[in-house]
C-alpha cells in the first residue's frame, strides 16, 4: 500500500526554482497497478523518483505499508526508460547487478537469476552487451533485474514508449502475468493512453507542469486480454483523453 | 578477413612512410639523413646491449610517469566530476596552470632533485597530469543522472556507484588520455634526456650527433619510435581487453 499525501516537489531554490508537483494525493492498495499520464514536463518522473526514495519530498510525505520512505527501499524497484542498464555490463551482469550489490553468492545469484531470464525468454542472451539487444529485450533485462531482488513494488517510467506496438502489447501482457504472480503494487508512468487504460486499475491524469491531480479513474477491468475489444476499454480511454486536453 | 587485412593497411602505411623518408633523403642527399634501408642497417649493427639499456631507461621513465599521473589524476578527475565543490576549488587552478609550459620548470626540477630519473619523470607528470585530470573530470560529469539513480535503487552506495558506474563510464575517455599523454609524455622525455644525463634513447641520440655517428643516431631515433609505436599499441590493447564493450 503506498499513501502520498500533499506531495510537492520544486528542483532547486530561489529564482531558479522549478515547481514540479503539487498537492498530490492518492493511494495505491497492495497488489494493484496505477498508472500516471499527464503532458510532458508535468512532474510524472519526479514523482516516481519520489516514490522510489531517490529524492525528498519538498512537502508532504509518502509512506509505503505505513513507513515513512526517506531513501531507496530494499523492496522497491525502479526501472528507467533509458537508461535502466548499464552499457559495460553483459546481460548476466546487469540482471545480477542488483544481487550483487546485496552481496549474494554468485551460487545464489545463479539460483535467482535462471528462472527468471528464463520466464522471460532470455535465456542464451547472457554474455551479450545491451547494444547487442532489441529494445524489447532490454526491457526483459531490466525487469528481470527489478524482479531478481523480489519486490512488492515496481516502479517504471514510461518502460515501453520506445517499443513497436506488438512487442509492447507482448510486454504489457508480460507484466500483467508478472503481477498476478507475485502481487506487486506497480506504479507505471506512461504517455499512451490505451497502455494506461490497459493496464491501470487505477489512472491518475495530471495537469501541466508544475503537476497537480486532474482526474482519478478507476478501471477494474484492466489487465484481462478481452478488455482491450470491449467496449468499456474504449468508453475508458474516451474519458482519459478528455481529461487530458 | 577483417583482421588480415587491417594487417594489410598497416603494412601499407609503413611502407609508404618509409617510401615517403627514402624520398626525402635522395632528394636532400645530406648525411643527416640517410634513406631507410641505411638506417635500419645501422640499427642491426648499432651497439645492442647499450641501446636496450638506453631503450629500457626511458620505456621505464614513460611508462611510470603515466602510471603515476592516471593513478593521482583519475581519482581526482572522478571525484571532481561529481562533487562541484572540489572542482570550483581544482578548475580555476587548473586553468591558471593549463598555459604554464611545464617544461620551463625542467631547469628547476634539476637543481632541486639532480639530475636522475626523479627530474625527468616529474616533469613528464607535471605536463600530463592535467590533461588525464580535465579529460577524466569531463567524462564524469557528463555520466546521465538516470544511470546513477538506477542503481542508487538497487542499493549501491557511494563506494559501489564509483566502482559500477562511474568509472566503468570514465574507462574509454581515461584511455584516451592515456593515448594523448603518451605522445606528450615522450616529447617531454626527448627534451629532458638531451638536456641532462647520460642515459635513455635522447641521450643516445644526442650522442651519436656530437660524434657525427650518424647511423647510431638514427638506429636511436628509429628506437624511440619503435617505443612510442608500441606503448601505443599496448594502450590500445589495454582498452580492447578492459572495455569490451566498447568494441561493438
Ligand atoms: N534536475 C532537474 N533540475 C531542474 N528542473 C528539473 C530537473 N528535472 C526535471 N526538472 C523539471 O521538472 C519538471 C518535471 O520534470 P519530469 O522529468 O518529472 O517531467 P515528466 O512528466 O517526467 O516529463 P516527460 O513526460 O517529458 O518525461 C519539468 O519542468 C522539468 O523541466
Ligand atoms: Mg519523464
Amino acid at each position: 500500500m503506498i499513501e502520498v499525501s500533499d506531495l510537492g516537489y520544486t528542483y532547486g531554490t530561489g529564482r531558479g526554482a522549478v515547481p514540479a508537483l503539487a498537492n498530490i494525493n492518492f493511494c495505491v492498495p497492495a497488489g494493484q497497478t496505477c498508472v500516471l499520464i499527464g503532458p510532458s514536463g508535468c512532474g510524472k518522473t519526479t514523482l516516481l523518483y519520489l516514490l522510489a526514495g531517490l529524492l525528498q519530498p519538498v512537502r508532504g510525505e509518502i509512506r509505503v505499508g505505513g513507513e515513512r520512505v526517506t531513501k531507496p527501499r530494499q523492496r522497491t524497484a525502479i526501472i528507467l526508460q533509458d537508461y535502466g542498464l548499464l552499457p559495460w555490463k553483459t546481460v548476466w551482469g546487469n540482471a545480477a547487478l542488483g544481487l550483487a550489490l546485496r552481496r549474494f553468492s554468485p551460487r545464489q545469484q545463479e539460483e535467482r537469476l535462471r528462472p527468471l531470464l528464463a520466464g522471460l525468454g532470455l535465456t542464451g542472451l547472457e554474455k551479450r552487451y545491451p547494444a547487442e539487444l532489441s529494445g524489447g529485450q532490454k526491457q526483459r533485462v531490466a525487469i528481470a533485474r527489478a524482479l531478481s531482488l523480489e519486490p512488492d513494488i515496481l516502479l517504471m517510467d514510461e518502460p515501453f514508449s520506445a517499443l513497436d506496438a506488438l512487442t509492447r502489447e507482448g510486454l504489457q501482457q508480460t507484466l500483467v502475468a508478472i503481477q498476478n504472480q507475485r502481487r506487486l503494487t506497480t506504479v507505471l508512468v506512461t504517455h499512451n493512453i490505451e497502455e494506461a487504460v490497459f493496464l491501470g486499475q487505477q489512472i491518475i491524469v495530471l495537469t501541466a507542469a508544475p503537476g497537480q491531480i486532474k482526474g482519478v479513474l478507476t478501471n477494474p477491468g484492466a489487465g484481462s486480454q478481452e478488455y482491450r475489444f470491449s467496449g468499456d476499454f474504449h468508453h475508458c480511454c474516451t474519458r482519459v483523453r478528455r481529461l487530458l486536453q | 578477413m577483417l583482421e588480415s587485412r587491417r594487417a594489410l593497411s598497416y603494412l601499407a602505411s609503413i611502407l609508404f612512410l618509409f617510401g615517403l623518408w627514402g624520398l626525402l633523403s635522395v632528394w636532400l642527399n645530406n648525411p643527416g639523413l640517410p634513406g631507410p634501408l641505411v638506417a635500419l642497417q645501422s640499427l642491426s649493427r648499432a651497439f645492442w646491449p647499450e641501446l636496450a639499456r638506453h631503450l629500457y631507461i626511458s620505456t621505464y621513465r614513460v611508462l611510470g610517469s603515466l602510471a603515476l599521473a592516471l593513478l593521482l589524476a583519475v581519482p581526482l578527475g572522478l571525484l571532481a566530476g561529481r562533487h562541484p565543490s572540489l572542482d570550483s576549488f581544482l578548475a580555476p587552478l587548473v586553468y591558471l596552470l593549463y598555459p604554464v609550459p611545464k617544461v620551463a620548470l625542467l631547469p628547476v626540477a634539476m637543481v632541486i632533485l639532480g639530475i636522475g630519473d626523479g627530474t625527468k619523470m616529474l616533469v613528464i607528470f607535471l605536463v600530463i597530469f592535467n590533461q588525464i585530470l580535465i579529460t577524466t573530470r569531463d567524462a564524469a560529469r557528463k555520466i546521465p543522472p538516470p544511470l546513477l539513480l538506477s542503481v542508487a535503487s538497487l542499493g549501491a552506495g557511494k563506494v559501489s556507484l564509483y566502482r559500477q558506474v562511474i568509472l566503468p563510464a570514465c574507462l574509454p575517455a581515461i584511455i584516451t588520455a592515456g593515448r594523448i599523454s603518451l605522445g606528450s609524455a615522450i616529447s617531454v622525455l626527448f627534451l629532458s634526456e638531451t638536456m641532462a644525463g647520460n642515459s635513455g634513447l635522447g641521450y643516445f641520440i644526442l650522442d651519436g650527433l656530437f660524434r657525427a655517428d650518424y647511423g647510431a643516431m638514427f638506429a636511436g631515433i628509429l628506437a624511440m619510435a619503435g617505443m612510442g609505436l608500441v606503448l601505443y599499441i599496448f594502450l590500445n590493447l589495454l582498452e580492447y581487453l578492459i572495455c569490451p564493450w566498447q568494441r561493438l
